[in-house]
Parts: structure tokens; C-alpha cells; sequence
């Protein structure tokens, strides 16, 4: 016995030394191994919420949304504050002429007004315009786009209004030209809105003039793909494209954009378009959140437990449905 | 800390000039911010610190763009480790190397985004445009931004610096 506890006690130091050496060397390693474990859970975890399209963020991701919307809107700020200080002082110099002119235009559009008013009344149409516009409405939340995408692959904008304000996933974000995107996530405070841009977004569409119908899809370029279903669809350069609400996600009649170029059909079985924006993503600034959700995102949603309150989010005669 | 908080904050103002001046450049015109400060950290920041420093520029990318979290995390936690093992097998100090290294892990990234099915189209023929411009971007700035790092870097606590980062082979003698 007392050999053996000789043995063993001699053995100890190297032993430990020789531990205290090996976690030397693997402590970089190891670090490695867990942070690109780290990752690569939560990508999955992420990738997941994306395909199926129920990602209010988790925990950990939330918090890290949350803290990009204050440390955004404060790296901005020098930028924002030189930027709106110019344009005053630049639209002071012109503030005389300005409303020389615009009073003018006011008049001219009180004209014009007036006589549309008197001939959609005489047409009877007004009543059904009226109430048309009812249905359509949606309360709409603003909100003031606070980051654009660093990567040239990814077309996103990250929004400062979150859950909190009633703001979820699957909501329609417009400006008053038209179609922005698709909230996709959201935390209390923030939220991150797909553009149309975006090679992963897709809206069923629709040809103002012609009725004829596609899906208009962003290829991560800062114009749009319109793939029509019919190949001899009458298609024209100058056509406004508009939301068909066909898709179950955005409303009916929201502006998407204009035709600029209808490509030969060739060999391919849809017929393709290629249209400029109606927004110009390259100024958003302030934007809407429609607070209504299509039925088929809802139908999704509700599924994970997400729906929004009913009074906020779904007005009478659900647009698009 | 210090180099971990400086090369955050730095890679921070990047992605927000990156991202206030984007609109009026072409698409992929600008250098991706994380890749370049996650390469030369691997040239300048060796050991835990390095690798903490590179996964956290990773997590602000991921903040900043509608990539799904995780992502660039991972892939500049990747061009770390590469710029590591690059250092001294590509001597990667020099330009002349440091250029297409660069090049190459820029790429790289776009064919793992691709494999993905995210962002970047493989059959889109304005895919390889953007990727040519962005490549381009990406080889004129990771000299100024490895330029950069290292001085940020070179106030490092010096036996962490001398250390080597990554010892995969375990065939020096222990005793």
C-alpha cells in the first residue's frame, strides 16, 4: 500500500501539468467549437421560424432586435441632424417662392376637386367609392425605418415600432406611393420588414388596365420580376401593377409598380415583366404598418398562437380576402 | 476587452456608413464590413480575444441585415479561423496575398448564401455583377481595414499578441 500511494502521488503533478498544458492548447479550439455551435443553433433555429414563417424572435434574438433599434437610431443621428439641418436652411431660401407657388397649385387643385366631386356624384358612384374606401381602411401604425441592410444579399430595412405597438409578423408595410414589404420579425420595441426588393419575397399581382395576373418577385436587384401566368396576356410598358390580394397577404389594390420592359416570351412557359418600383427604397425614411393580417398568414399564425388582437388588426370586410 | 469593444464600436460606425451610403451606390458597391474586420482580426488579434472580437462583429452584421441571426456570426467566426491558419502558410501581411484571400473568402461566403437558398440567385445573371462589384469593394478596403485593426490591435496586451492563436497539431513535446 504505502508503494502504491507513492506511485500514485508522484504521478499527480505530471498528471495535472499535463491536463493544465492540454486545456492550454484546446482552450481556442474549444472556444471555436462552442461559438460556431452557438451559431449554428440559432441560425437553425432562425431558418426554421422563416420557413414556416412564425418568427416573433425568441428570447436572445429579441433582445439583441431590441438593442440594434437605440444603437441604430444614435449611430444615425449626427448623419440625420446635418441632413435635416441643411434642408431647412435649404428650404429657407426658397420658402418665398414656395408658397407663392403652392398656393397657386391649392387653388387649382380645389378646382380640380370640385369637379370631380360634382361628377362622381352625378354618376352616382360616390356612395360606393365611400364605402369602398371603408373596407380598404386599415389602421395603420408609422414608423420611422432606423437601419437599411449591410449585406448587398439580404433587402431589409429595421423599423422602430414593435410587438408592443401591435406591430407582427405577416403585417403589410406601405408608404403612400405603395408596397414596401412584409413584416418579418419583431421584438417589443422593433421590428424588421422585408422589402419587395428581397430575393425571398413574393406578391400575387395584378395588371391595372388588363387584369392580367402574376407574381411579382424581388431578385435582390433594385428592380422588380412580374412573371405573368398567360403568355398572351396583354402586358404593356407603362402598366401600373397592383397587389391582387389573391395571395392572402397584402390587401387588394395596393400599388407594387410600373411595367418599364416586357421581355420576349422565348421558350419559357411564364411570360416576364420587369417593373420599377413604386416606392423608392432608396429613400425610406417614414413608413406604415398596416395593422391587419392577410387570412392565409393569419391562418399561419393563429396556428402558433400569434393572432392579433381581432378589433386592431382585422376590420370589416378583411381586404384581399 | 479593449480590442474586443474597439473593433465592435469600429465595425459598428463601418456597417453605418455602409449602410447610410448604400442607396446611392450600385448594389454590392460597398465592402462587407464584418468579413474585412473578421479577416483582419485574424492577421492582428490572435487567441480568445480574436475569436470573441470576430464572432461579436458577426452577431452586429447579423443585427444589421435581414440575414437570419446566426449567419454572419458564423461565417466571420469561419474567416477568422481562415485568416489564422492563412497568416503565415500565405503570408498574408502582404497585400499581394492578402487581396485574393480576401477575394476568395468573399465568394466563398456568396456560395454558402447560395447553398442556403438565401439572398443571391444562382441562375440570376445580376447575381454575378453584384458579386464581381462586391468582390472588388471588399479586395480595395481589407488593406485599409487590416491597417486599421492593427493599430487598434497593436496596444494588445503583448504575450497574448506573440501567443499563437490556433495550435492544431499537438506534436511539440510537452516537457
Amino acid at each position: 500500500m504505502p508503494f502504491r500511494a507513492g506511485v500514485a502521488k508522484s504521478d499527480v503533478a505530471p498528471a495535472e501539468f499535463l491536463m493544465r498544458e492540454l486545456l492550454e492548447r484546446l482552450r481556442v479550439p474549444l472556444l471555436l467549437v462552442l461559438l460556431a455551435t452557438l451559431s449554428l443553433i440559432v441560425l437553425a433555429s432562425d431558418r426554421r421560424a422563416m420557413a414556416r414563417r412564425a418568427d416573433e424572435r425568441g428570447l436572445l434574438p429579441g433582445i439583441l432586435i431590441e438593442l440594434a433599434v437605440p444603437v441604430q437610431k444614435a449611430l444615425s443621428l449626427p448623419a440625420e441632424l446635418a441632413r435635416t439641418g441643411w434642408g431647412r436652411y435649404v428650404a429657407l431660401l426658397d420658402v418665398r417662392s414656395d408658397n407663392e407657388r403652392l398656393r397657386a397649385r391649392i387653388a387649382e387643385l380645389q378646382e380640380e376637386n370640385l369637379q370631380y366631386r360634382e361628377a362622381l356624384v352625378e354618376s352616382g358612384r360616390l356612395q360606393r367609392i365611400a364605402e369602398m374606401r371603408t373596407d380598404f381602411e386599415a389602421p395603420m401604425r408609422p414608423a420611422q425605418v432606423v437601419g437599411q441592410d449591410v449585406s448587398p444579399w439580404f433587402r431589409s430595412v429595421l423599423v422602430d415600432r414593435g410587438a408592443g405597438d401591435g406591430v407582427r409578423s405577416g403585417m403589410p408595410v406601405v408608404t403612400e406611393a405603395g408596397v414596401v414589404g412584409l413584416v418579418t420579425a419583431t421584438s417589443p420595441h422593433a421590428g424588421r420588414a422585408m422589402l419587395l426588393l428581397d430575393a425571398q419575397s413574393a406578391v400575387d399581382a395584378l395588371v391595372q388596365r388588363s387584369r392580367a395576373r402574376g407574381i411579382v418577385r424581388g431578385d435582390g436587384t433594385d428592380r422588380l420580376s412580374f412573371e405573368f401566368f398567360v403568355r398572351g396576356d396583354d402586358v404593356q410598358v407603362g402598366d401600373i401593377v397592383i397587389t391582387s390580394g389573391f395571395g392572402g397577404v397584402y390587401p387588394k389594390g395596393l400599388r407594387i409598380g410600373e411595367v418599364v420592359e416586357v421581355e420576349p416570351p422565348g421558350e419559357r412557359l411564364l411570360q416576364r415583366a420587369v417593373l420599377r418600383p413604386a416606392v423608392d427604397f432608396g429613400r425610406l425614411e417614414q413608413i406604415f404598418v398596416m395593422l391587419w393580417r392577410g387570412p392565409t398568414l393569419d391562418l399561419l399564425y393563429e396556428g402558433f398562437g400569434d393572432a392579433p388582437e381581432r378589433a386592431d388588426a382585422q376590420p370589416q370586410g378583411a381586404p384581399g380576402s | 476587452m479593449r480590442p474586443i469593444a474597439v473593433s465592435f464600436a469600429l465595425a459598428a460606425v463601418a456597417s453605418w456608413l455602409v449602410g447610410a451610403v448604400s442607396p446611392w451606390l450600385p448594389r454590392g458597391g460597398l465592402p462587407d464590413p464584418a468579413l474585412l474586420f473578421a479577416i483582419a482580426l485574424g492577421l492582428h488579434l490572435p487567441g480568445v480575444r480574436g475569436a470573441i472580437a470576430a464572432w461579436a462583429v458577426g452577431w452586429q452584421a447579423d443585427l444589421l441585415s435581414g440575414s437570419p441571426l446566426g449567419l454572419f456570426s458564423f461565417t466571420c467566426l469561419v474567416a477568422w479561423v481562415a485568416a489564422r491558419l492563412g497568416e503565415r502558410q500565405l503570408a498574408l501581411a502582404r497585400p499581394v496575398a492578402l487581396v485574393p484571400f480576401t477575394a476568395a473568402l468573399t465568394i466563398a461566403q456568396a456560395a454558402l448564401l447560395v447553398l442556403l437558398d438565401l439572398g443571391p440567385a444562382a441562375d440570376d445573371p445580376r447575381t454575378l455583377p453584384v458579386l464581381v462589384v462586391h468582390v472588388l469593394a471588399n479586395a480595395i478596403a481589407v488593406s485599409f481595414v487590416s491597417r486599421l485593426v492593427g493599430a487598434t490591435a497593436s496596444g494588445a496586451d503583448a504575450a497574448e499578441a506573440q501567443r499563437s492563436g490556433l495550435r492544431f497539431d499537438a506534436g511539440a513535446p510537452l516537457r
